[in-house]
């Protein structure tokens, strides 16, 4: 009798292509369960407790992403060795050499899972077409453990860190769990002294913590998976079939899908490493109450965003090599930036349209000055910034989303041919699951950073009974969302 | 004992387990719902943990299809006030004879091929084979009707439908178009751009009259600034025509149509008052019209033919949320009509999507006046012979957070089945040619998808997919009369 549960749990430990383990997933809860028991027992023994949560975090690697869990321990290996002979070297053309050897590795395999396809397409649509892609899996992760691993191979090299002695924590710092998978990208400076600190868990981060979460759960399933699946993948499968309004929409609901889904899942990773007693900084900063691009960029996808900024546009020459090769470097990065996110012209445009709107607010910066002004016109003027800034950040969001130029391209179209408001009380009705999440989210967006300190101030001082309680509800909340049905089409005449 | 749990474990871990104990015990908590009150019914769904983990994977084999439809009616939530067993053993017979029926092919060739089930004493089935196969010698062309819902609107499904039988048998034009549809700009067939019109549709049958309404399903009235337009779509680097193009209205008054022919001079017609459906007949190698009105109090326009003298055509007559049995409200008259200007060979009527819903698996009304709806449609189309394409696939949630495929949707093509026996016509179960079992989500989840992720409509690739399914079970029925008669198999 028990011979079928003992081998369905063997099952369950062996990695299964079409179950891949996420944060959101039932055999999670299991995983972390099972690893804070183990963790309680060992996590006053700084050498084991690295090596623990490295295995632990390998266990992970495996379960989302099967066999490619040897890249990941190859990339650990290289860059570690690497890292150990550039500060080991005293000819700084050869500590350059290394370097290069670890830039080229990582990339390199980046490069190969993500862009061959693209490339290689790319190149054949010039002469005439027939490529076939190649079967190429993308392992998981992989856009953010390689550029964890240069950010330290780079940091060693610029001799701002010294490198690590022990290749188990090496290996722990780039494969962490919680930030493996999805960020955010985790730099060595900040990481690597918290290594050797011993550990310490205050009932602040625990309330952080749970916190962080609790919201990054509702925002991902809760907001992101029901208005995508009963809404925004619709509009952009399909734009045509849907009046300029509804497209409209669309784009909204996306814009609050992505964010929700990106920081959602960032939260999660802060919130798990909190209660583990390490500390990641901030990724996403309210974006949207943004008054400008500029402002933009230093609330969304920081770790992403710093981590461009400090070792591409920096090493290109940032803004030290004059003017136009300030705006060169700009576009540069951003390309790239965009290109990071996928092997597609649609995210190449995505970052070629930030990179725009960057160049030209670094004018606006440098030419109009804000003059002195009443509270109330400040204020004023700074919502109209916001909302401005929020619908040239959507615009770009339209191709990010779109699968191709032309869906992008019929989707402004809709949104041009005009807005029919006799549709929007039609469109409540409804979608009114929908609508809701939407208004939900985009208020909750906006209420200032007090309401969350004053969260996780509250939960920071539950006993234990009382979290679990609250824990247990918003579980249940959440499952009522996950497993409702999925809304069917709606018609409009227009 | 608190103690010791407290000595030996921070609080982290305290809290982990309490939490997770709390969850296993809440997988156990009694199904809390209510029904009916201020806030609506509600179930309140329960957190199951261990559906996770338990891996279900049945495997989508025809062969198992009896046992599976069993599992999954006697599974499912039924709510509807037929005695089960009943329902049950219904539905599980007439499947069966579908294993049967599709069972000789599966041991022919590898492949899933759908065959065609003929019902009708009038041997319906070898007339329309035999009547396509001589198609070249024929002078008349063979027109397909199909009447549908939102699952073949925007010509998905009928537009590969076309284009096969065409490629095999001749035919150029996509055949009618309405003047107005709102997923005109979907269409992957024409440009298709019209403006001041008011569409009345079969299904808001209380507002529409009903003496305007035939296949069709919709007839539109003009403003005087209305205007229509066609345009053939460039396929690559040709530019299709046609020879001929007919616009059907009813002219009541005094109305002038203007059209401009491929862009080229105005041509005006004053037709005749008269309460019968007429056309204006275009003629030429024509690639687009536009249309134009003056005068239009009474006038009623239909849509417009595009199509040559020989071959087969596929027209498409879809209505968004029709169910099929508003075509009780067809006219006696306008139908005759339609018909004889445009003169279908076949109707193929693919309903169900909007019918089977949530919870009711009694279709015994819906059974009862469909067969009506199609005897009332074989008085008025005598020379036509009837086809029923069954519901396709369409999935829904689990407990297990997995889309299956909804039990209503097997009832249903069980009834439809009936529905084809009772009528006495054919039928062609859409379902099995999809794939059976969860197959949309199969579609849904394909690369390039073959389905929008409401797991309910098919898009344009989907459609071409199910088309070729239909148009080579077509074909092996041609094959089929030139081998000498067989011995029933069955």
């Amino acid at each position: 009798m028990w011979q079928q549960e003992i081998s369905s749990i063997l099952h369950l430990l062996k990695y299964d292509p079409l179950q891949p383990l996420m944060f959101n997933s039932g055999f999670f809860i299991y995983f972390f369960v099972v690893v804070i028991l183990g963790y309680n027992f060992i996590k006053n023994d700084i050498k084991l407790r690295s090596l623990y949560l490295m295995l632990v975090s390998f266990f992970f690697y495996y379960k989302s992403s099967g066999v490619f869990l040897a890249i990941l321990i190859y990339i650990i290996l290289s860059d570690f060795l690497i890292a150990r002979k550039m500060s080991s070297c005293s000819d700084s053309k050869i500590k350059k050499q290394w370097l290069l050897l670890s830039l080229v590795t990582n990339i390199g395999m980046l490069c190969y899972f993500k862009y061959t396809n693209f490339f290689l397409g790319s190149m054949s649509e010039l002469f005439g077409g027939g490529f076939q892609p190649f079967d190429i899996v993308l392992p998981v992760g992989i856009s953010f453990f390689t550029f964890q691993s240069m950010s330290y191979s780079i940091d060693v090299y610029k001799g701002k860190i010294q490198p690590l002695n022990n290749p188990i924590n090496y290996a722990f710092y780039v494969s962490f769990f919680p930030q493996l998978v999805a960020g955010p990208i985790v730099r060595a400076r900040d990481f690597i002294p918290q290594i050797t600190r011993p550990t310490l868990v205050t009932d602040q981060m625990i309330g952080k913590g749970v916190f962080l979460i609790i919201s990054g759960l509702f925002k991902k399933v809760v907001i992101s998976d029901y208005i995508s699946v009963n809404f925004v993948d619709r509009i952009f499968d399909a734009p045509n079939l849907y009046s300029g309004f509804e497209n409209l929409m669309g784009v909204y609901g996306y814009a609050l899908q992505i964010y929700c889904d990106f920081s959602g899942y960032s939260d999660m990773a802060i919130g798990i490493a909190l209660l583990l007693g390490f500390h990641f900084c901030i990724n996403f900063d309210s974006p949207y109450q943004s008054a400008s691009i500029t402002e933009f960029w230093r609330r969304w996808h920081i770790s992403l965003s710093s981590w461009l900024k400090d070792y591409l546009y920096i090493s290109l020459g940032g803004n030290r090599k004059g003017n136009i090769r300030t705006y060169v470097n700009l576009m540069l990065t951003m390309l790239l930036g965009g290109l990071w996110h996928g092997a597609s012209v649609v995210f190449i445009i995505w970052g070629a349209w930030h990179g725009l709107l960057l160049a030209l607010d670094k004018l606006r910066m440098k030419y109009i000055q804000p003059c002195a002004r009443s509270n109330m016109r400040q204020f004023i003027t700074r919502v109209a910034n916001t909302v401005i800034t929020f619908h040239l950040v959507c615009i770009g969001w339209i191709f990010f989303r779109s699968d191709s130029l032309n869906t992008a391209l019929q989707i402004l179209t809709q949104i041009g041919n005009g807005i029919n408001s006799a549709l929007i009380p039609q469109f409540a009705a409804g979608y009114t699951g929908v609508l809701s999440l939407i208004i939900i989210g985009y208020v909750l967006h906006a209420l200032p950073k007090r309401c969350e300190e004053f969260a996780s101030q509250l939960l920071a001082k539950q006993n234990i009974s009382t979290l679990a309680i609250i824990i247990s509800i918003f579980v249940l909340i959440i499952i009522q969302v996950r497993s409702s049905e999925i809304m069917p089409f709606i018609y409009f005449r227009f | 004992m608190k103690k010791v749990f407290k000595t030996h474990f921070d609080k982290v871990t305290r809290l982990l387990l309490l939490t997770f104990t709390l969850l296993i015990l809440l997988s156990y908590m009694p199904e809390i719902s209510w029904r009916d009150t201020v806030l609506g019914s509600y179930t309140i769904k329960k957190i199951n943990l261990t559906s996770e983990i338990k891996k279900e994977r049945l495997n989508s084999s025809p062969a198992l299809l009896d046992n599976m439809i069993d599992t999954i009616i006697g599974s499912q939530r039924v709510a509807s006030t037929v005695s089960e067993s009943l329902l049950e053993d219904e539905v599980s017979e007439t499947n069966k004879e579908a294993v049967k029926a599709n069972q000789s092919e599966t041991l022919d060739k590898n492949l899933l091929s759908v065959r065609f089930e003929d019902y009708s004493t009038t041997n319906d089935l070898s007339r329309l084979v035999s009547s396509l196969k001589n198609i070249e010698k024929s002078d008349s062309p063979m027109r397909i009707a199909f009447l549908g819902d939102s699952f073949i609107e925007a010509d998905i499904l009928t537009a590969d439908v076309r284009s096969l039988l065409q490629s095999n048998y001749g035919g150029k034009g996509v055949g009618f178009i309405p003047i107005t549809s709102p997923a005109s700009k979907y269409r992957y067939t024409i440009d298709h751009t019209f403006d001041g019109w008011k569409a009345y549709s079969m299904v808001n049958y209380k507002e529409a009259d009903w003496k305007y309404l035939t296949l069709p399903g919709f007839y539109y009235v003009p403003s005087e600034k209305a205007t229509m337009s066609i345009k053939n779509k460039k396929i690559g680097k040709e530019q299709t025509t046609c020879r001929s193009a007919k616009l059907l209205f009813i002219n009541e008054k005094n109305t002038e149509i203007n059209v401009r022919v491929n862009e080229g001079e105005v041509q005006t017609f004053t037709p005749p008052s008269s309460p019968r459906m007429q056309s204006v007949d275009l003629t030429g190698d024509i690639y687009s019209v536009d249309f134009s009105f003056k005068n239009v109090a009474g006038f009623v326009g239909f849509g417009t033919v595009l199509d040559d003298r020989k071959g087969v055509y596929v027209d498409n007559y879809s209505v968004r949320g029709s169910s099929g049995v508003v075509l009780s409200t067809v006219d006696q008259l306008l139908s005759n009509d339609f018909d004889s200007i445009v003169h279908s060979d076949v109707i193929v009527l693919q309903y169900g999507l909007n019918v089977a819903a949530a919870h009711i698996t009694n279709y015994s009304y819906y059974k009862r006046t469909m067969v009506r709806v199609i005897d009332k449609l074989r008085g008025y189309f005598p020379n036509t012979c009837f086809i029923i394409m069954g519901v396709g696939d369409r999935a829904m949630k689990d407990d297990a957070n997995r889309y299956e495929t909804m039990p209503e949707i097997i009832a249903m093509v069980g009834v439809q089945r009936e529905i084809a026996k009772e009528a006495k016509c054919i039928f062609w179960d859409t379902f099995m040619a999809m794939g059976g079992r969860n197959s949309m989500a199969t579609y849904v989840s394909h690369n390039p998808p073959l389905a929008h992720k409401d797991y309910t409509h098919i898009n344009h690739a989907g459609g071409k997919k199910i088309a070729n399914a239909f148009v080579s079970s077509l074909l092996n029925e041609v094959e089929r009369i030139d081998d000498t008669p067989r011995t029933d198999t069955r």
